[in-house]
């Protein structure tokens, strides 16, 4: 497989704040040290928590915020440091689509306007605009009758589509969808979805999904990375994932995903212990670990442990085996 | 706890028929259901308008003085002499008795108040020479519907032509701190860093000293001999001048959040030049909230005037303002005996209740919501 | 489960509540009928604007104008709340109905304590005072009973010391404080991460148990009513459209429109990267509903009396209801749609 995306050593540490007795806390670590690849024609998941990095990571490859250190090639070329002018052409290639479908589309602007500020750049003139602006809107499955219209008069679903409307402006290679489903109903939900996958046969898109459900995110991935306080824990085939997981941050964010299927009860996760604020040295599971040693004071690195299959975990090998009865039955 | 984003219900489209509405047509359509707002738009054309056919609309001169000094407001009368009623009003004379030191009716003096009498020439809008007026004095009578004060000088005349100063002041006061405090904020909300902290203390520098003094301070320093209409200037700039740092802390703050805002982001991935970012998306999201502060802001500047001019500091009599005309108010037998004389207070109330009717109107109409 | 011989606790019958609007009425809760029983958990499900977070504030009495409840009865333990006065009512809420809601960084105070609101509960149902001292161990009881590690200590810490997970422990220590019949709980754990609202349902259960308090429960989450419910209502467009036992609407779901959200659902045990089967378009605007079925421009099964008749709220089996003419057989692939619109 052809590599898209490299990304290594990335770090983004936002300075900590300052306080009125010049007292400043630490930087938050937002994303500490990833390293990944994101292949041609692929679906890279990234999943995890609330304050796990993995919208930052994504905003970082697409140069939206700027990294603390790291580099990131594209198709072999380095991104990090590039000018304005230099990073424009990427810009054509990458595209993202946002979670929220209220902010992203500016209030003010027509769906058309809003597409035809992805078609800039390309230099088209008026005629062809509005016929690219009109092909947009049928490939996401919008009325084209609706072009003049403003987001405020559209549901979720359908600021969605827009919004993906607007990043296919460009013809992208890659695109970065940020939680591009959290924020909308079932029904219209599962519409989105299907509207990616759809997008990606047609195209070729090269997708890195980043969400906080897991079950979206097996849905939609061919491989995923799970992250924890800014760094990947494991990494592997989304079947792998969910049936051999090899990381104990896995396995719990696994338990906890709820199946509906009434005959099945949830797991007991009260023995969980709550997250914790805060980490020390070492592995950083470490303090939520049910199988933390002494030994986990030393930070255990991503390694493959089995074909394809990475964890950062001290004893990925050792875990007892991984058996989720909730999948097999029903 | 009462509040639930669950009751508004999600937005729909499904009908081709329902006509398109711009962003500005729903706000417009939002303030139109706020009736305080709509009472306080429509008082303000009245008051805007009245000051701008201030000429035409005044009987008198302001300065003119006649021997009748604090007379009430003359009588209106829908009767003529022989009881009869009249649509046209009739007014008599008001004469002063020493003996009880009061104005008495004088018999047999009722007469006919003329409408569009040629009097007095004036410029209206400064432009187009004129000598028509709205309504006259009768024949042989003074007409003052609002009394006259200490001078005799009508009142009601006086109110108006006051208004063009007190009334156009907010306003050339609000442009000249609007574009500095959005340059300024603006640049301070977008570049950030040590740009934004340097011109934030000097803002803070500017709104912790106490702003009334300031303002004396300040007007005191003009000389008390020159061109009225250099006081009025002056009197902007030095208003501008203290009220500009609230306004650019206002719209840094503004500009700081739709910064951030996720289609700004989207522009920036799609390389849009940044240039281009600020005058889509970030001025014209800035712009609505600012012009709300700016329309809130008003009745200060309003108010600030009224306050040098009652203390003798701003505009100086003969021209009048409705505060300088409000400082002949000061004493409690004119308040208790004289009330017409507090006309200009009920001015300044009406007005800056109508400014934050309208202000509070405004901000409702262009909430975020918008986005839903 | 849901026949049981006990009486439900907190009986909903035709309830109607409409929202004023400039535009026109939205009946957004349009004769809705909803039973509780002792220590079982309704769940409420549906897609926003369905009516299911209106029907649980108007449960507790907190419409908001412009809605207004326009019809029915709430009967917590045979009385009507509708014909309480507001000062009678306020004495229902905390002592009788509890309710959590779903963003637990706003519902607190940010300037007391956590203590505060605890200790407030605890002594706002009561006739003689209750000392400062014996209220303060009552909320650290209350905290430890929600699992707050170390309560003696956090009772005295602020909101903003807490996280999101902490905080709706403690809501749902103010809510259970007085032990109340009925708990209304408005998407608990929407605003809470996966591993976290894990949790906070498993204590929610546990303390169920303990106090056999009636749980109505409101969530778009198929998983969470899977996992914590005994009976659910699914609701479209202000109306129940089906109302069963948990394992009849996962198993044997007859309403088109239940069948639609479980198949749209991506699950970890069935295959990926395959498109989900959809419910197409959307819910219908609630100031224009069609004459008939409110389903009827999303159903793949529509008929003609669908168009011109509303279905009734029907058994269809044993304690089983749905309102729906058609009943079609349930598969886990999706329908052909027939073009309904």
């Amino acid at each position: 497989m052809e590599a898209l995306i490299e990304i290594t050593d990335l770090v983004k540490h936002f300075p900590g704040r300052s306080t009125l007795l010049g007292k400043t806390s630490p930087p938050v670590k937002a994303v500490d040290g990833l390293t990944f690849t994101v292949y041609k024609g692929e679906t890279l998941g990234l999943v995890g928590e609330s304050g796990s990095g993995k919208s930052t990571t994504g905003r970082l490859i697409i140069r939206l915020i700027e990294p603390t250190s790291g580099s990131c090639k594209y198709e072999g070329k380095e991104l990090f440091g590039l000018s304005r002018a230099e990073m424009l052409p990427y810009r054509q290639k990458m595209q993202i689509v946002f979670q929220d479908p209220y902010g992203s589309l500016n209030p003010r602007m027509t769906v058309s306007n809003i597409i035809r500020e992805g078609l800039e750049p390309r230099k088209l003139t008026e005629q062809e605009q509005e016929t690219e602006i009109t092909r947009l809107l049928e490939v996401v499955g919008l009325r084209t009758s609706h072009r003049n219209r403003y987001p405020h008069e559209f549901s979720g679903g359908q600021r969605q589509r827009i919004g993906i409307a607007r990043a296919l402006a460009v013809n992208p290679e890659f695109l970065i969808a940020d939680e591009p489903v959290s924020a909308l109903d079932v029904s219209i939900q599962a519409q989105v979805l299907n509207l990616l996958l759809e997008l990606q046969q047609k195209l070729g898109l090269t997708i890195l999904f980043i969400a906080h459900d897991l079950a979206v995110v097996r849905h939609m991935s061919d491989r995923i990375a799970v992250m924890y306080l800014g760094k990947i824990v494991e990494l592997a085939d989304s079947e792998a994932i969910y049936l051999d997981p090899l990381h104990p941050y896995t396995r719990t964010l696994l338990r906890a995903i709820p199946i509906p299927n009434p005959d099945i009860r949830p797991p007991d996760t009260s023995a969980d212990p709550g997250a914790q604020s805060g980490r020390g040295e070492g592995c950083v599971f470490r303090n939520r670990c049910p199988h933390s040693t002494d030994k986990c004071s030393i930070e255990p690195p991503l390694l493959e442990v089995k074909p394809g299959h990475f964890s950062a975990c001290h004893y990925a090998v050792e875990l007892p085996d991984y058996h989720d009865e909730r999948l097999t039955t029903g | 706890m009462t509040t639930t984003s669950a009751t508004t219900p999600p937005d729909y489209i499904e009908d081709d028929q329902a006509p398109s509405e711009t962003p500005w047509q729903l706000a417009w359509r939002q303030l139109r259901k706020n009736k305080a707002a709509i009472a306080g738009l429509i008082t303000l054309i009245c008051l805007y308008g009245c000051a701008i056919l201030a000429n035409f609309l005044s009987p008198y001169r302001m300065e003119l003085r006649s021997d009748q000094v604090f007379q009430p407001p003359s009588p209106i009368r829908f009767h003529n002499a022989d009881g009869g009623f009249s649509l046209r009003p009739y007014t008599t004379q008001l004469k002063f008795n020493p003996s009880d030191n009061a104005f008495h009716e004088v018999a047999g003096t009722l007469e006919p108040v003329h409408f569009l009498v040629t009097g007095e020439p004036y410029r209206l809008l400064g432009i187009l020479p004129l000598r028509i007026h709205l309504f006259g004095a009768p024949d042989h009578i003074p007409f003052h519907l609002l009394g006259t004060d200490s001078d005799g000088r009508d009142v009601f005349s006086r109110l108006l032509i006051g208004s063009q100063i007190s009334l156009s002041i907010g306003i050339i006061a609000i442009c000249i701190t609007f574009s500095i405090g959005l340059t300024v904020g603006g640049i301070a909300g977008y570049w950030g860093g040590r740009v934004d902290s340097v011109i934030m203390r000097i803002c803070e520098v500017i709104m912790s000293v106490p702003q009334f003094y300031l303002l004396i301070a300040l007007a005191g320093l003009l000389p008390a001999k020159i061109d009225p209409r250099l006081t009025f200037l002056m009197i902007i700039i030095i208003l501008s001048f203290v009220g500009w740092a609230g306004l650019a802390r206002v719209v840094r703050g503004i500009s700081l959040s739709v910064r951030e805002l996720e289609y700004v982001q989207a522009a920036r991935a799609l390389g849009v030049p940044e240039g281009r970012i600020i005058r889509r998306h970030i001025l014209p999201g800035a712009f609505t909230y600012a012009s709300v502060a700016a329309t809130l802001s008003i009745p200060g500047y309003i108010l600030a005037e009224s306050g040098l001019s009652f203390l003798g500091l701003g505009i100086k009599i003969p021209f009048p303002s409705w505060g300088n005309m409000l400082s002949a108010a000061q004493d409690l037998d004119v308040i208790q005996t004289k009330v017409w004389m507090l006309c200009p207070a009920a001015m300044i109330f009406i007005t800056v209740l109508a400014f934050n009717f309208l202000g509070d109107g405004l901000r409702d109409a262009l909430d975020p919501k918008l986005r839903r | 489960m849901p026949q049981s011989v006990t009486e439900p606790v907190l009986q909903i019958k035709n309830l109607r509540t409409h929202f004023f609007t400039d535009q026109g009425v939205v009946p957004a809760v349009d004769g809705v009928d909803l039973e509780v029983y002792p220590g079982q958990t309704l769940g409420v499900v549906g897609e926003s604007g369905c009516g299911k977070s209106v029907t649980g504030m108007s449960a507790m009495r907190l419409v908001a104008p412009p809605g207004r409840i326009v019809d029915g009865e709430i009967l917590l333990r045979g009385e009507n709340l509708l014909k309480l006065s507001e000062v009678e009512m306020s004495h229902r809420r905390g002592k009788d109905l509890g309710m959590i809601f779903q963003e637990p960084m706003t519902s607190l105070d940010p300037l007391y304590p956590i203590c505060d609101p605890l200790m407030e509960a605890v002594q706002a149902h009561r006739k003689e005072k209750m000392p400062k001292a014996d209220a303060m161990a009552e909320a650290v009881r209350l905290l430890a009973s929600v699992g707050i590690p170390d309560p003696e200590r956090r009772a005295r810490s602020y909101p903003h010391e807490m996280s999101g997970g902490m905080r709706q422990r403690i809501m749902i220590a103010v809510a259970l404080s007085c032990r109340p019949a009925v708990l209304i709980a408005d998407e608990p754990t929407t605003a809470l991460d996966v591993t976290v609202q894990a949790q906070i349902l498993s204590l929610l259960r546990d303390l169920q148990s303990e106090t056999g308090t009636g749980i109505l429960m409101i969530t778009h989450n198929l998983g969470l009513v899977a996992e914590n419910c005994h009976t659910v209502a699914v609701m479209y467009a202000g109306k129940v459209v089906e109302k069963a036992s948990v394992q009849d609407i996962f198993k044997r779901p007859r309403h088109p429109y239940t069948q639609g959200l479980l198949r749209a659902v991506p699950r970890l045990d069935h295959p990926a990267k395959q498109p989900l089967p959809t419910i197409p378009g959307m819910v219908p605007n609630p100031l224009r509903l069609p004459v008939g079925c409110r389903f009827q421009t999303r159903c793949a099964f529509v008929t003609d009396r669908c168009r011109q008749e509303q279905p009734p709220l029907e058994a269809v089996g044993t304690g089983h209801l749905a309102a729906c003419f058609v009943q079609p057989e349930y598969t886990a692939s999706a329908p052909a749609h027939k073009g309904g619109a």
